[in-house]
């Protein structure tokens, strides 16, 4: 028979390597995860890439009247793809327990949304297109109950794209990286909570709109704010 | 990682070390369950009785002693009756071969009937018996076997089983009870039996006597007890063969006040107690037993929170989800594709509280103290989960009352 006192102590290591394996277990998952993010961020780089190319091979192709209906279709695609592959990071990030690096990352991966939109409104003034632009503000690292908030929300803002198709630009961008120039534009609309979304730089719907709202508001030529 | 997330680890080391040590001393100690000599000399014992308005069973109740296979001219009974208003002293009175001794004024405990009944007790054991239970007759000599054993042995406890199972309350109660006999045994092996409940426990006078009897502040005078005896260097031993009945609540408003009492009377024992935690001075009241009966309570109410938060994330999630419905099934498909370290660790404690109350419940099956039959395993879910749940509740309630210094429990 084993001593009495050692129950404790065999107690105490057969739980410690329990949960050791756990913890490397959930570590080899988080490091799985944090590949296959890092993987979309490449592959997002290599998009806009490719996005920026086109464009400069637009302009000097012999099909240059065309230039304007590629480029917006371009953008359309892209902004698509950016869209879908940042619900499916933060679908990933969330199930990540461990692990929460990939700031430098997710800070260039934000930086690059930002020049897309800087691009996709140049482009809409510069070819007189007719599609509209949404912002998305979130939080990267939310608490319980923001998390809740803004997986609703964007899934209400992929709702709204499935409808609208190429009638809007979709640009999700986080407000706590301390990216100045992301800052910048949370002075200029005031932006006090997450989520908040702002329609064609004018509009700033905070906290969780339903599609009807949103869509609405993209109707609308008013410029209003809802606190 | 969240603060949430931090806790959350916390509470699944917690619970796994428990979980893991009562595995590990159950296959260790399986064999020794069913021991239970009987005496190697029947020595005089005395049963004491407490009563208070107990016209429905307390005939039974002595009877019950009168029939055990113990010596007539070992065993005295002595019934306090702490002036009934039914009809307790007539029923009394028609009972030969008892002594009694009756207060003109209710006395407000049971601690205060027993020790009265203590000091007349000329003894070398004595027992205390509730006047609603019903011991078997084989149990009062087992558990004198105990104390003959080792004379470190201060106090002895039984079986407690529920006598009816009427109402699906009761029913979960059976399972319960199997349960907490299982556990307390399996205390046993690291000299951990923490309370020796009122239904019937056993002890050697002098210990009692020396403790200074019952506390008569605390309302669960049975857990007070046994960890003073504790406290004073002797051992607290389970005599598994013994087995005592007791009418569980029927209903949950008795059962609420049952458990708010148990709840408070356990926590006034801790808090008296406090200067022992994680002192090896006090033996195993102080490195286990303590704390143990914090961290149970920390780990209930944690446990609690987790799941409260869960739940309440749970439906808002489930409402904000009618804003955007064609994502939904995606989003759950995800999560389950993603499993992380949190759902292992869930995993693996289900996994162990299934073995741990299939064993518990396999060893007193085996010794016939699950009576239940019929749907057993649907009643082993709802005990599972609804019926623990209640727990942390009836620990706050209980925290609550007692930080408002109220104790009128009954």
């Amino acid at each position: 028979m084993v001593l009495k006192r050692n129950y404790f102590a065999i107690a105490g290591v057969i739980t410690g390597i329990i949960f050791i394996l756990g913890i490397v277990v959930g570590v080899q998952l988080d490091l799985m995860k944090s590949d296959g993010i890092q993987e979309r961020y490449r592959q997002t780089e290599l998009d806009w890439l490719d996005v920026q190319l086109k464009s400069d091979y637009y302009k000097f192709s012999p099909d240059s009247v065309d230039y304007c209906d590629l480029m917006i279709k371009s953008n359309m695609d892209f902004a698509d793809t950016v869209y879908a592959r940042g619900l499916e990071i933060q679908r990933y990030e969330e199930q990540s327990k461990i692990l929460t690096g990939l700031r430098e990352d997710k800070i260039e991966y934000a930086l690059l949304k930002f020049q897309f939109w800087l691009d996709a409104i140049k482009l809409r003034d510069s070819c007189d297109a007719d599609y509209q632009t949404v912002i998305y503000f979130y939080k990267d690292s939310p608490t319980g109950f923001e998390e809740v908030y803004q997986n609703a929300q964007s899934n209400v803002l992929l709702e709204v794209k499935d409808k609208l198709g190429q009638e809007i630009i979709l640009v999700p961008l986080p407000i706590d990286l301390d990216i100045e120039v992301i800052d910048l534009l949370v002075e200029q609309f005031n932006i006090k909570e997450t989520p908040t979304v702002v329609i064609n730089e004018e509009i700033v719907l905070a906290g969780v709109v339903s599609q009807q709202k949103v869509i609405q508001e993209l109707n609308s030529e008013s410029i209003k704010t809802v606190a | 990682m969240q603060v949430i997330d931090v806790i959350y680890l916390m509470f699944t080391f917690l619970s796994l070390y428990f979980t893991i040590l009562f595995l590990i001393i159950y296959f260790d100690t399986r064999k020794e369950f069913l021991s239970s000599p009987l005496p190697k000399k029947y020595e005089s014992l005395t049963v004491i009785i407490p009563v208070h308005n107990e016209q429905s069973s307390v005939y039974e109740a002595i009877m019950r002693i009168k029939q055990s296979k113990y010596p007539k001219n070992k065993l005295n009974i002595l019934v306090v009756d702490d002036a009934s208003t039914d009809n307790t002293p007539n029923i009394l009175k028609t009972i030969k071969g008892i002594t009694i001794i009756t207060n003109k004024q209710n006395m407000g405990c049971a601690a205060k009937p027993c020790n009265l009944a203590l000091k007349n007790v000329k003894t070398k054991y004595v027992a205390i018996v509730d006047a609603d239970s019903f011991i078997e007759d084989t149990a009062l000599a087992r558990m004198m076997a105990i104390l003959q054993e080792d004379n470190l042995v201060g106090a002895v406890t039984a079986s407690i089983t529920a006598k009816n199972q009427k109402t699906f309350l009761q029913k979960i109660q059976n399972i319960e009870y199997s349960i907490i006999v299982w556990a307390r045994k399996l205390l046993q092996s690291v000299e951990s039996i923490y309370v020796t409940p009122g239904p019937l426990a056993m002890y050697r006078t002098k210990v009692l006597k020396d403790v200074g009897g019952f506390d008569e502040k605390n309302i669960t005078q049975d857990i007070e007890i046994a960890w003073k005896v504790m406290y004073h260097g002797y051992k607290v031993r389970m005599s598994m063969q013994s087995k005592v009945k007791v009418t569980s609540p029927q209903y949950l408003r008795a059962w609420w006040r049952q458990r708010l009492r148990w709840s408070m009377g356990g926590l006034q024992t801790l808090w008296k107690y406090r200067h022992t935690l994680f002192r090896t001075k006090y033996g195993m009241l102080g490195q286990f037993v303590g704390p143990f009966f914090l961290l149970s309570i920390l780990t209930s109410l944690t446990g609690f929170c987790i799941f409260m938060y869960a739940t309440v994330i749970t439906v808002l999630k489930a409402t904000l989800a009618f804003l955007a419905p064609n994502q939904v099934l995606q989003f759950y498909i995800d999560t389950i594709a993603l499993p992380s370290l949190f759902l292992y660790f869930g995993v693996i404690i289900f996994i162990l509280s299934l073995l741990y109350v299939y064993l518990g419940l396999h060893t007193m099956d085996n010794m016939k103290y699950l009576s239940l039959r019929r749907f057993r395993v649907i009643y082993i879910i709802i005990y599972l989960t609804a019926y623990v749940t209640i727990f942390p509740i009836v620990l706050l309630a209980a925290m609550w009352r007692l930080y408002r210094k109220d104790m009128s429990w009954y």
